[in-house]
């Protein structure tokens, strides 16, 4: 007999596999009509990901990122909190950890990593969490401090990777490269799929365990399905509205520290590229659950890689990968919406 | 027990209550009635801690509860079954497990694990005792309203408050359901909980209280004894018909 823990908010699957099925059927026409060799053009979206060792390394790399920071999401949404600042939190998270790891370039691998870690955690944390406080202390909606947080802070980043901390060695907009020691370690060359993505599916787990398993969750999930009754329940309002989004937050730099541990080795100019804007995407196909999300963001990379192979190889043109994402945003939070009226 | 003094509430300038007195004894049934807009539900919202009073006090056990917040009134020993109850007195997208374990959770856990074969247990009795339908892991929503207003009765009594508040109790429910809600506010009652029952409904007032009072534009009349009172008394009250007077009892 099951204890009920957890069990009402197990959801359907199926309005987010339909999201994903229309999204590949605009995609086909959109690929079939906008260009002019079109067997070429859906091969390259639908088969180039899978062909060799490079291509679905990286595919899963991606999707790892997306992992974490979708994981980020489905905390703070589960929480009934809309942190809209992934993507500042995960760049400023990135470039803090990076600096932290530079800071200590002369720290065995392991030491250098966690340091890394810690700082792009903490960073992250600080800034959701913020958000947080503002909303328990003043009622200011989250909603708008994270996502102007965090616009705020990116062109802030972006002048401290171009300028005060650039690499002056390199032609690139990055900062230092990491001490090779710190770096995670690769798990299919040529690819850039590296430990993060194990490390990822284990923090699904764990994310997914906390949730379902945990008072702590259990008190998260409350708060986000009916805070009202939360409250009059006896249960501490100001600790969950920062906890969980500092959590989030939290998430979100450590996504910013497995890119630049496992991808990148440094903090380079515009390289989230949207990421937190798709973990939204990926939480909400997911419909908020941890393990879903799994399947959520290998699809999402998927297609993603796709898109890319699409553009690379083919005379395709449009900005392709946006227009597949904003199909699966207009599908799912057309669901949502309609969830609500009902 | 409770002794609520001269509480009033207002709302910019238009007073809500007005000096309410009353109290409530361990074991006692203390019915407040009146129509709505008269003042009860400022009342329900000042014990279950919706709205501060702008005067008096309110004790339980010695110590000043007004004010309060609903944690800490949680904590105070109070339960709460307010009118609202599918808004603030339950999480209807919640299972009834994740309903019935709310106040208790801390007891049915380890190192802030769940403890499944306890939360199993705790929640089959409670749906055994009470006669709810539908298995532990169903979602509220799918429950009937009377079910709803057992899974809540049961969670709040299963603490063994000293103080319940419990709101309409019976707001839309079979008559099985209600007569078995009765049974069990009366029985806690039996047990040492004081009860404080607001109602608009004058036969449930009668039927469950041992002493009513009557709120009518923000002002308690007398609280008699409920066999002194009778339903078309009680009508005459909530109507204002009768002279108002700031009662004690």
């Amino acid at each position: 007999m099951h204890s009920g823990i957890g069990s009402a908010s197990r959801g359907r699957v199926w309005s987010g596999v339909i999201a994903i099925s229309v999204a590949l059927a605009v995609t086909v026409i959109l690929l079939t009509a906008g260009s002019s060799t079109p067997g070429a053009a859906l091969r390259a979206f639908f088969v180039t990901p899978l062909v060799n060792r490079y291509y679905v390394g990286n595919m899963l790399s991606s999707m790892g990122n997306l992992l974490v920071a979708g994981l980020g999401i489905v905390i703070a949404f589960r929480a009934g909190l809309y942190n809209l600042g992934g993507e500042g939190q995960i760049y400023v998270a990135a470039l803090f950890g990076t600096l932290a790891g530079l800071a200590v370039p002369q720290a065995p691998g392991p030491v250098g990593a966690i340091v890394v870690v810690l700082a792009a955690t903490a960073t992250g944390a600080l800034l959701a969490g913020l958000s947080g406080a503002l909303r328990h202390l003043f009622r200011t909606p989250e909603l708008i401090t994270s996502f102007l947080l965090s616009a705020a802070l990116i062109p802030i980043v972006d002048y401290l990777i171009t300028g005060p901390f650039n690499d002056p060695d390199r032609n690139l907009l990055a900062t230092r490269t990491l001490p090779e020691q710190f770096w995670l370690p690769r798990l299919l060359l040529p690819s850039e799929l590296s430990l993060a993505l194990p490390v990822a599916l284990g923090l699904a787990v764990v994310v997914f365990l906390v949730l379902f398993r945990t008072v702590a969750g259990y008190e998260l999930r409350l708060f986000g399905l009916n805070d009202e009754f939360a409250r009059y329940a006896g249960l501490h309002t100001g600790g969950h509205t920062i906890g969980a989004l500092a959590v989030s937050g939290g998430l979100h730099g450590l996504c910013g520290a497995l890119m630049v541990l496992g991808t990148y080795h440094a903090a380079i100019s515009g390289f989230t590229g949207g990421l937190g804007w798709n973990a939204i995407a990926v939480a909400l196909i997911a419909r908020l659950h941890p393990l879903a999300a799994i399947a959520s963001a290998l699809v999402f990379s998927y297609l993603e890689a796709g898109a890319k192979a699409a553009m690379l190889h083919t005379d395709f043109t449009f900005e392709l990968g946006t227009i597949i994402q904003a199909v699966i945003f207009f599908f799912v939070t057309a669901r949502l919406v309609f969830r609500r009226r009902r | 027990m409770l002794d609520v003094r001269e509480v009033s509430a207002r709302d910019d300038d238009r007073i809500l209550l007005d000096r309410v007195s009353f109290t409530v004894q361990p074991g006692e049934i203390l019915g407040l009635t009146g129509i709505r807009q008269s003042g009860i539900e400022t009342m329900e919202e000042i014990l279950g801690a919706l709205r501060k009073p702008t005067g008096g006090t309110m004790v339980l056990d010695g110590k000043e509860i007004s004010g309060l917040s609903p944690r800490t009134l949680r904590r105070s020993g109070i339960g709460y079954v307010p009118t609202d109850r599918l808004l603030r007195g339950a999480s209807l997208r919640s299972s009834v497990a994740e309903n019935l374990i709310v106040l208790e959770r801390r007891q049915l856990q380890r190192a802030g694990v769940f403890l499944p074969d306890r939360v199993r247990d705790y929640g089959a009795r409670l749906a055994e005792e009470y006669g709810i339908d539908g298995v532990l892991h169903t979602p509220l929503n799918r429950l009937s309203g009377g079910n709803i207003q057992k899974v809540i009765l049961s969670r709040e009594l299963a603490t063994r408050p000293r103080l319940l508040v419990v709101c309409e109790p019976s707001w839309g429910l079979d008559v099985r359901s209600r007569d078995l809600i009765y049974d069990r506010i009366r029985t806690a009652a039996r047990e040492g909980t004081g009860v404080v029952l607001i109602t608009t409904d004058v036969d449930e007032v009668l039927a469950l209280s041992h002493r009513i009072g009557v709120i009518y534009d923000g002002r308690l009349g007398p609280i008699r004894p409920a066999h002194a009172m009778s339903r078309a008394e009680i009508g005459r009250q909530m109507a204002g018909s009768e002279p108002k007077a700031g009662g004690r009892a």
